[in-house]
């Protein structure tokens, strides 16, 4: 077995250092000034550090849930495969926490060095969390991890349930430091008022708080299951026997399964996100949805489109390697005729979706010749974009009742699937990884010209918005060095070893 | 599951319906009196459903392992990249520029009422405001036993305040003329999002158009509808005053002096032949 995670304590250690240090450094120094390095915009060297450092939490958060579940049905079933799925998928995020440790230790320097003043805000405001609550969470999630990965082949037959209990352990602490940290970032878009006045309890739980915990929780989830699939298509594409490949084959279709589960619930928890910033302050709205940020959300509905697109071409592809139900039929009419008018209306939800209020960036830019005609207006609202979202999932989840009933009537033959499902996982786990940059993106440019809404102006050069190109470019960026650390990691976890022969 | 096809075979058809579907599209959204950027985007539409049921139908892809996977890898990855980075790029695009500049003047305004604030003295003062705010409830209580009855209400600035004021805006590079000032700030702080002026601005029934709304509210009105949206509601607009549509935090997002111009400019709209809803007092 391989020991993956000593750098990972080092790293753990060294962001405790830095961490602890925040807040007295500033207190001897609080006219301290930001640094600035020539050439490179101080918001692009936050936004790479702080994005990427959510990407990896996300994935080391959102996997363990589905991991302990997958072990717990392997225990249940006493089918191999469910275990062998959660620990290589935990051998994976072992090596991917000491990647959240590096990036997260860096955004916290970016954050002093680049920005000290809003530092020393939030320091000053959230001290109890930054110095006591989060580093101890911190702590317990490392040992807890720690525990978990080395006790997998030890606490085994009887003792299995003790390392499911373990795993729970591993979640509880792992939702309890996202819902924590969410807090700070939370605050920075709907702090409460009076501020002067508020406690601490009140600034944690702020307007946004329980929506972003919400939205977070499910898409990591989304986002692990998505990984997870890219994972299996990695391995399917290298394996060198039936057996391997019939494994990977398998775990493809779990990890797809989870990812397109979990994403069934986004757009209701992005909604209820959205619909809270709204509420806290109704300029917000137009912001998003109108205004400057309104071609990103265009960008995100034909994303979310293609997701649920790709999504269902994999399920459509897991059909086709099923044999004997040429004749499956579903309400008298046959199954492949029915999937197929799926297809068609997903592509009609998501042009509805994708139907903006007009082609303009800024509603100040607006004219007729770029706006829907007057009568053709409620494609735009929001009723329109409901129905379209629930004709996509409605579509997704009556494909999965195809599925289910053609595994029943055929045989299935794992390993056999058509090469470009593989592919299919690999744009699935990229779009969602793109999505999720970009959403990112949007949640904290909802902030406008304020590092804390209305509270703290932003007085740096960069406080304006950023154009969707710009953004698209940095998102693509990360998406890529994102792809090769976790290539990486897949090849030093699960291929290098194989190499070898263990 | 399926027989195998040509691939010509599996296209033509595809071809033909898509052909005739995105025709149809183009024609009958140019009836419909849809813009041109919309029709193209319905016909890109039929050209996604073209590709995705050709997908569909593909014959199964030959299996690929060792360099050719990973060649392949990196050019699917490359592909993936350049879609998403070039429809990002494609969009239409906000200029920063024009924010740049707004931010500018915005946040110069909050520098110069806070020179080189800190976050401790932000909550020095912060506590210290509360504090004097405390004080002066206690002395204007005091002050409503022994003075009940006398107003102030209805004494406007005097001619020298108003020459005053407009050389201070002069100095601090904000123009002279309150109307024109005030359009800048109706600008500045995006009101256009949900209050149509001379056609151009929200697409969607947020709030009321004002074109008109000199005619019918007073400056003391729309100060006090600004810094306190329930002060008032536009006739018509139940729906969206009681969903609390307006911002409640002006009052600390635009001081008094863009306050001012604000209304200035809102009284000078006087065009009769745009229908701008009546005020209806609520407080």
């Amino acid at each position: 077995m391989k020991r993956p995670l000593p750098t990972a304590l080092t790293l753990t250690i060294a962001f405790l250092g830095v961490a602890l240090s925040v807040g007295p450094g500033y207190a001897q120094a609080p006219e301290a000034v930001p640094y600035a390095i020539p050439g490179v915009e101080n918001r692009a060297l936050i936004w790479v550090a702080a994005q990427m450092h959510i990407l990896f939490a996300a994935f080391i958060l959102g996997a363990p849930i589905f991991v302990v579940i997958s072990e717990w049905i392997g225990m249940r079933k006493r089918d191999p495969r469910y275990d062998r799925l959660a620990k290589e998928v935990t051998k994976v995020t072992a090596i991917l926490y000491s990647m959240t440790a590096l990036t997260g230790g860096l955004f916290i320097l970016f954050l002093v060095g680049l920005y000290p003043s809003l530092t020393a805000f939030m320091v000053s405001h959230f001290f109890p969390i930054f110095a006591v609550v989060y580093p101890l969470l911190f702590i317990a999630e490392t040992l807890v991890l720690y525990l978990y990965w080395y006790t997998w082949d030890t606490l085994t037959g009887e003792k299995k349930g003790r390392h499911v209990a373990i795993g729970v352990l591993l979640n509880i602490v792992g939702l309890t430091t996202l819902a924590v940290i969410n807090a700070p970032t939370s605050f920075m878009n709907t702090p409460p008022h009076p501020i002067e006045t508020a406690t601490l309890w009140e600034s944690v739980y702020n307007y946004s708080w329980m929506p972003l915990n919400l939205h977070r929780t499910i898409g990591n989830i989304t986002f692990g299951g998505f990984i997870t699939g890219m994972i299996a298509a990695y391995m399917y594409m290298f394996s060198k026997t039936p057996e391997e490949r019939a494994y990977y084959d398998w775990m493809g279709f779990v990890g797809n399964l989870i990812g397109v589960g979990a994403s069934l619930l986004l757009p209701l928890a992005g909604y209820i996100l959205a619909a809270e910033f709204f509420d806290y302050d109704a300029s917000i709205g137009p912001y998003m949805m109108a205004d400057q940020l309104s071609m990103y959300f265009e960008m995100q509905g034909a994303l979310v489109g293609l997701i649920f697109m790709a999504s269902n071409l994999y399920i459509w592809l897991s059909m086709k390697r099923i044999t004997g139900i040429e004749t499956l039929k579903l309400f008298g009419i046959p199954s492949i005729a029915i999937v197929k008018l799926g297809f068609a209306i997903i592509l009609i939800g998501n042009a509805i979706w994708m139907t903006p209020h007009g082609f303009s960036a800024t509603q100040a830019t607006a004219t007729e010749a770029l706006e829907l005609p007057s009568d053709w207006g409620f494609l735009a609202l929001m009723p329109a974009k409901n129905t379209a979202a629930g004709l996509i999932v409605l579509v997704t989840i009556i494909n999965y009742i195809i599925y289910n009933r053609a595994i029943r009537r055929g045989t299935i033959h794992w390993g056999k699937i058509d090469f470009m499902s593989q592919f299919v996982l690999i744009f699935l786990a990229f779009s969602a990884i793109w999505t999720m940059g970009l959403m990112g993106a949007v949640r904290s440019l909802v902030r406008k010209y304020f590092h804390v809404y209305i509270l703290f102006p932003d007085y740096t050069p960069e406080s304006y918005t950023p154009t969707l190109a710009h953004a698209s470019i940095l998102v693509t960026a990360m998406t890529l060095v994102f792809f090769g650390v976790v290539s990486f990691a897949i090849w030093l976890s699960l291929g290098a070893g194989k190499a070898k022969g263990s | 599951m399926m027989g195998q096809k040509s691939f010509l075979d599996i296209i033509k058809w595809k071809l033909v319906g898509s052909v005739i579907i995105g025709t149809g599209l183009w024609f009958a959204s140019g009836a419909l009196g849809f813009p041109t950027v919309f029709r193209i985007m319905f016909v890109l539409y039929a050209v996604l459903g073209f590709f995705m049921f050709v997908l569909l139908d593909l014959p199964p892809m030959p299996e690929l392992s060792g360099g050719k996977a990973i060649g392949a890898l990196l050019v699917f990855y490359l592909l993936c990249s350049a879609v998403y980075t070039g429809a990002g790029v494609n969009l239409p695009q906000f200029d920063p520029e024009w924010e740049k500049g707004k931010i500018q003047k915005i946040i110069e305004a909050k520098k110069r009422a806070h020179p080189s604030i800190t976050p401790q003295e932000l909550n020095q003062q912060t506590k210290a405001l509360s504090a004097k705010t405390d004080d002066l409830m206690e002395r204007l209580a005091k002050l409503e036993e022994t003075m009940t009855g006398k107003s102030t209400a209805g004494e406007g600035p005097s001619a020298e305040e108003l020459a005053k004021k407009k050389a201070a805006m002069a100095a601090g590079g904000i123009p002279s003329d309150p109307v024109a000032y005030g359009k800048e700030v109706y600008e500045l702080y995006e009101c256009y999002n949900c209050h149509k002026i001379g056609g151009k601005g929200s697409v969607k029934k947020r709030g009321p158009m004002l074109d008109n709304i000199g005619n019918l509210a007073t400056v003391e009105q729309l100060k006090k509808k600004i810094y306190d949206p329930k002060y008032l509601m536009a006739d018509g607009f139940e729906k969206e005053f009681n969903k609390g549509l307006m911002p409640k935090n002006y009052p600390e997002l635009i001081s008094e002096g863009e306050l001012d111009a604000l209304t200035a400019y809102l009284v000078s709209l006087k065009n009769t032949s745009v229908e701008t809803p009546k005020p209806v007092l609520k407080k």
